[in-house]
């Protein structure tokens, strides 16, 4: 199947150069809006039924939704660590940054999947009322956003592998998927507040 | 001389006619901004279907005979995909696939509330409920035949290392984006009413505006694709 | 347009301190109408350090660092707002 490209066209055919502003921004802005929404469809249907939503919330464990928040924060950190090996050229160092971050950030998994658990246990599942259909909804979308982060980092580990050097596309592949993982630190860094702390004590 | 691109543009105009379709036919005439609430008791909605029964039934049978362009429209997007394919044909495949298996989600759900428009005056209520619920169902939980669709095509048109993409990034990212949002969609079964029920927020009026955006945006980017093509086609050398 | 190991540690440490403050507060000490305005300012605060340092969006275009600033004003006014409007 011949690409069929125009002359002035050929002489592209290279990787991508990685610019500072990688394509992936834009699934991000997409996915980021699509909270927004998740985020003001919540708290408005909170209003009129604050007592039961703040009463529901105080029976989520907020101590799990905080050791979940410094998981992904330390797991962004060691990831972030890992694409700046990477750009210094190091893909062994950045592998090694990467795993770190996998190991850390699966630790978010295993908190969400014992916190799921106990709720349920409980008697406490999507169709008690409102405030738990969200919870159970909003981080479950957002533990399919992490889900899809950690097989992302796999694909970036093995992209440390493959390449023998730091390339500009494995660069771009590196900086892109860093960029998706921190974003769904940044997405939990909303929702535990919301979810977990609005109700207080 | 070959024109590889014969047929293509054509093709290519199922989209803008379907989206059309979509948005007068099964939308406004459809009474479906928004469907029927899934909350409603079988007697107040056999009562509101029955109303609307004629407008209802002209409107979906529009969209059963629209349906077949969204398959169309996927072999001219195919086309498109088949240039920039290096490795094998594999994406161009799934999205083609997607997109024909996507045009019986346009068809058979609109035949199932045609049929509810049929006897819609003498049938029990419970009946035309179930029905009317039958069509829901099938038309929103089937989606990742369409998710399959968009991600394969974006993830090809990410592959594009042309200088100026064929299809802008943010497009195939677009499009990756609305395939994976439609998970959503796994919620609606369970909720009669809210943000994630049939008419609700979420699952109505988000999930179907991205939907309608996704066909308008990649149309637009289809025809100057093929513009392009055509245009680099001509300019090469051709064999004696 | 390099991250920097220095940075990426305070920053880190940022995140760590902000978090269990806020936390701190939220839990055990503040009254849950003025806690909740301050909780929502630190992680709008958090999430810019986020997407400014680790996301690198300060080395992005300017239209998407406003952008997403714009986002996170939103999102926490948002959060903050219907919180004391229910």
């Amino acid at each position: 199947m011949s690409p069929g490209r125009s002359p002035s066209d050929l002489a592209v055919d290279r990787a991508v150069p990685v610019s500072a502003t990688p394509s992936i921004w834009a699934f991000i802005a997409a996915d980021c809006f699509s909270f927004a929404i998740f985020f003001a469809v919540f708290m408005s249907e909170r209003l009129g039924k604050a007592s039961l939503f703040d009463e529901s919330a105080r029976r989520l464990d907020a101590r799990l939704g905080l050791l979940n928040t410094l998981i992904l924060i330390c797991s962004s950190g060691l990831v972030a660590a890992g694409v700046a090996a990477a750009q210094k050229g190091d893909l062994s160092e950045a592998r090694r940054w990467l795993w770190r971050g996998v190991i850390v950030g699966g630790g978010f998994g295993v908190v969400k999947i014992v916190e799921y658990s106990s709720k349920v246990l409980h008697g406490l599942t999507p169709l008690t009322n409102d405030f738990f259909m969200f919870y159970y909804a909003l981080t479950g979308v957002h533990f399919l956003h992490y889900l899809i982060g950690l097989a992302v980092l796999f694909v970036l580990i093995r992209k440390t592998r493959s390449a023998t050097i730091a390339d500009s596309n494995t660069l771009l592949w590196i900086n892109s998927g860093g960029i998706y993982w921190h974003m769904v630190d940044l997405l939990w860094v909303f929702l535990f507040p919301m979810l977990y702390l609005l109700g207080g004590r | 001389m070959v024109n590889p691109y014969r047929y293509v543009r054509t093709c290519a105009w199922s989209g803008p006619i379907l989206l059309f379709i979509a948005l007068v036919f099964w939308a406004v005439i459809g009474h479906n901004i928004p469907p029927f609430s899934a909350d409603l008791d079988a007697e107040t909605f056999a009562a509101q279907f029955r109303e609307h029964a004629l407008s209802i039934r002209i409107g979906m049978i529009a969209t059963m005979v629209g349906g077949v362009l969204y398959m169309t429209w996927g072999v001219a997007i195919s086309k498109i995909m088949q240039a920039l394919e290096r490795d094998n044909d594999v994406l161009s495949t799934l999205q083609r696939w997607g997109a024909g298996l996507t045009a019986l989600i346009f068809v058979i759900p609109c035949g199932i509330w045609t049929t509810a428009t049929f006897r819609a005056q003498t049938m029990n209520p419970e009946m035309l409920q179930m029905l009317y619920d039958l069509g829901w169902v099938i038309f929103d939980v089937s989606f990742s035949l369409t998710t399959v669709q968009m991600v394969a095509l974006g993830v090809c048109f990410l592959g594009d290392t042309r200088s100026k993409p064929l299809f802008p990034k943010w497009v195939a990212w677009f499009s990756i984006w609305v395939g994976l949002m439609f998970f959503l969609e796994t919620l609606m079964p369970f909720f009669k009413s809210g943000p994630f029920s049939r008419s609700g927020t979420l699952n109505y009026w988000i999930e179907f505006s991205i939907f309608f955006w996704f066909m308008g945006i990649v149309s637009y980017y289809t025809f100057t694709s093929i513009t392009r093509l055509e245009q680099e086609h001509v300019a090469r050398p051709q064999p004696v | 347009m390099a991250l920097q190991n220095k940075q990426i540690t305070n920053v880190w440490l940022a995140l760590i301190v902000a978090t269990l403050g806020s936390f701190v507060v939220a839990e055990y000490l503040a009254q849950p109408r003025w806690g909740v305005a301050a909780i929502m300012i630190v992680a709008a605060f958090k999430v810019r350090l986020i997407l400014r340092h680790f996301m690198e969006l300060k080395h992005a275009s300017t239209e998407l660092r406003v952008l997403f600033d714009a986002w996170i004003l939103v999102c926490a006014g948002m959060i903050s707002g219907f919180y004391y409007v229910a």
